[in-house]
């Protein structure tokens, strides 16, 4: 005769398993996202697969913006601004959309069409009307000296008709008394000098937004544009496309060439990034063995990012996250600021998130206690504070 | 009620129906408990949708009991119709003497189950009582104020005050910081670094419309009375950025060495003054 309860807890625990799975099974761990590229793991594997598969830069690799519209935008407003337009444009999108790649892009086209062009890409936050002035004076190579704001535009317009593409405009963001000035300098150089001068301004979308929201930013703007993330399909290309460039033919006993067609591993995969290629690169690389056969490697079903230790998070640390999120980075000082607790404190709560492997502490910039979002991880701490009225 | 009636009465409630009544109440209460928990999760899952997550519960549980009780007069009861009269008749006489209290509170429930007043997560004034409404019982409303404390306000009485809410279902609100300030400091600096420092304040919904308006007034002295209006993130908030908006501006005229003499703050939204500091 069975044990009744035996059978009785064998299906309680399918059916637990069924419909309320235990997330230690089946989740990663967001420190061991963040930390996948020390881990023996990953060094432990061929280096033809680690260079088709690093999480670096945008490059060649991913030419996903020769596809999109978005290349198109921006020379649309070149075009509008050669036929004499008043013209100038913003574009926008989370953190590893590619915004660096496609302003590098359309700078090759402007050197291709010989419009000269002057591209900065803002390192540092700027403080006041000077340091406005000042950095611009050195990129746009305006004869160095200390400018009034009248001065220095009249300067500007005495220059020659020219494209001036500035990246990385989180550096505008500021909670100071003072960031309003930055803001009122920025907007009365590009007013003044637009007619002459196409202005593009890149950001990341948080960043955008809270310049929008608090600056009225997007009135300096007579075109933008919002980047989106990458698509599944887009994923699952880029994905197949490494893949090959690895110099793996089959995937799962799958030929590389009908990954595309069916449902695949890379596939789910996509489906999991939520447009993140950095977490799709992850996923490829964490759940990947090698096969048997050469140049064939077997990947199972990727598990979910935990975001458990998001959910212990202090207020304070949350709103630390969301002020980081739309700053692009945070230096111990600037969190002191915002924050108006010790610099200790500070220091505490943003290490504290460096531990968890949320953040990343920029030891090469200038600043060298600057603590940034970390990229692979960058979209699943956005949607989190999204959803939790952080960030908005 | 005479004695036939009575008899019929007796005889509806046999030992089948009585145990089939008591599995009824217990299978809505279960439900209940069980829409009130997939709520919960909901609300944890997506806090951004807290207030509109709870607000369907007080509805789904007046429409649970009701259905709960026809079912049971209906479909397991079935009394006959000089039963049916009787027990009404009854249950009005009932209703007219015991409506004094218990009873009023109930219908004043079920009147704010069908035409809601203001939802869970709603910060309201009710009376003297400020705070956010953390439960909406059939009789009895639940707030929890500021001081931590859980303030219970019969339904009834809900119903024939005015209520003030401060957020109507929306998870920012409107919050006015009032400052009293020396007439030495220049006014567009003053408007000025009001605007800023509301900005730098974390808790601002920077979504909406940001106002700072200076008025003069006589206090024995004369004062700048400056009015800051900014929407707070969630309405939890609301102390919290009233308490940092203030404390930037004094901070940022005190960099600026604006300030001279003595600077009065009062949050509105609160009932007692936040402080009152005097500057040397």
């Amino acid at each position: 005769m069975p044990n009744i309860r035996e059978w009785l807890t064998d299906q309680w625990q399918q059916t637990k398993q069924r419909w309320l799975p235990d997330k230690e099974d089946n989740s990663v761990a967001l420190d061991q996202v963040s930390r996948f590229y020390q881990s023996d793991f990953y060094l432990s594997l061929d280096a033809g697969l680690k260079s088709a598969f690093y999480d670096g830069q945008l490059g060649g690799l991913d030419s996903r913006v020769i596809e999109r519209k978005d290349m198109e935008f921006l020379l649309d407003c070149y075009r509008l601004w050669q036929s004499g337009r008043n013209v100038s444009c913003g574009i926008y999108g989370e953190k590893g959309t590619g915004l660096s790649t496609l302003l590098n892009m359309f700078t090759n086209q402007l050197k291709h069409q010989e419009q000269s062009f002057k591209l900065l890409s803002l390192e540092k936050r700027l403080c006041n009307e000077q340091d406005v002035i000042n950095i611009l004076a050195r990129s746009l190579a305006i004869e160095p000296k200390e400018y009034k704001l009248d001065e220095f535009i009249d300067a500007l317009n005495q220059l020659p008709a020219c494209v001036i593409i500035v990246d990385n405009v989180h550096f505008l963001v500021q909670r100071t008394i003072d960031a309003q000035i930055v803001i009122d300098t920025l907007s009365a150089i590009i007013l003044a000098s637009r007619g002459l001068h196409l202005w593009v301004l890149a950001g990341e979308e948080q960043s955008w937004r809270r310049l929008c929201y608090g600056y009225q930013f997007e009135k300096l703007f007579s075109h933008q544009q919002h980047i989106p993330n990458f698509s599944e399909s887009q994923i699952r290309d880029l994905l197949i496309k490494r893949f090959s460039y690895g110099g793996f033919n089959t995937i799962n006993d799958i030929p590389i060439d009908k990954l595309a067609d069916e449902k695949s591993p890379v596939n789910n995969i996509a489906k999991r990034s939520k447009g993140c290629v950095e977490l799709g690169l992850f996923y490829c690389l964490n759940n990947l063995t090698y096969g048997t056969k050469p140049q064939s490697i077997f990947i199972m079903p990727p598990q979910e990012v935990d975001v458990a230790p998001l959910k212990k998070l202090t207020q304070v640390e949350l709103f630390t996250l969301a002020e980081i999120s739309t700053h692009g980075q945070l230096s111990v000082k600037e969190h002191h600021t915002i924050f108006r607790i010790s610099l200790n404190e500070s220091k505490m709560i943003l290490e504290h998130l460096r531990v968890l492997g949320i953040l990343d502490k920029n030891e090469e910039m200038s600043s060298s206690d600057a603590y940034s979002l970390k990229l692979i991880i960058s979209a699943v701490v956005i949607r989190y504070l999204i959803s939790m009225n952080y960030l908005y | 009620m005479d004695t036939d009636v009575l008899q019929q009465f007796i005889d509806l409630f046999s030992y089948t129906t009585l145990m089939s009544i008591l599995g009824t109440l217990i299978a809505t209460w279960l439900l209940l408990v069980g829409i009130r928990w997939v709520i919960n999760t909901l609300v944890n899952y997506n806090p951004k949708y807290r207030i509109q997550l709870s607000q369907t519960f007080p509805v789904l549980r007046v429409a649970l009991w009701l259905m709960a009780t026809l079912y049971i007069v209906i479909g397991i009861i079935h009394p006959p119709e000089s039963v049916i009269y009787a027990s009404l008749g009854s249950l009005g006489l009932a209703l007219g003497l015991a409506s004094q209290d218990a009873i009023r509170n109930l219908v004043a429930g079920i009147m704010m189950a069908i035409s809601p007043r203001f939802k869970i997560g709603d910060m309201v004034q009710v009376g003297e009582h400020y705070g956010e409404v953390i439960s909406l019982d059939l009789s009895t409303t639940k707030l929890h104020t500021f001081d931590d404390n859980i303030i219970t306000v019969p339904n009834a009485d809900i119903l024939k005050t005015p209520i003030s809410n401060a957020n109507n279902g929306e998870l920012n609100e409107l919050v006015v910081i009032d400052l009293d300030l020396p007439v030495s400091i220049p006014v567009a600096k003053l408007k000025s670094v009001a605007l800023s420092a509301a900005k730098c304040s974390h808790y601002v919904f920077l979504k909406k419309t940001i106002t700072a308006t200076v008025f003069p007034i006589f206090k024995q002295d004369f004062y700048y009375h400056l009015t800051i209006k900014a929407y707070v993130l969630d309405v939890r908030l609301e102390k919290a950025m009233a308490t940092d908006v203030a404390e930037r501006v004094i901070e940022a005229l005190q960099d600026k060495a604006l300030l001279e003499g003595s600077v009065f703050t009062s949050p509105i939204a609160l009932e007692h003054p936040l402080q009152i500091k005097p500057i040397s």
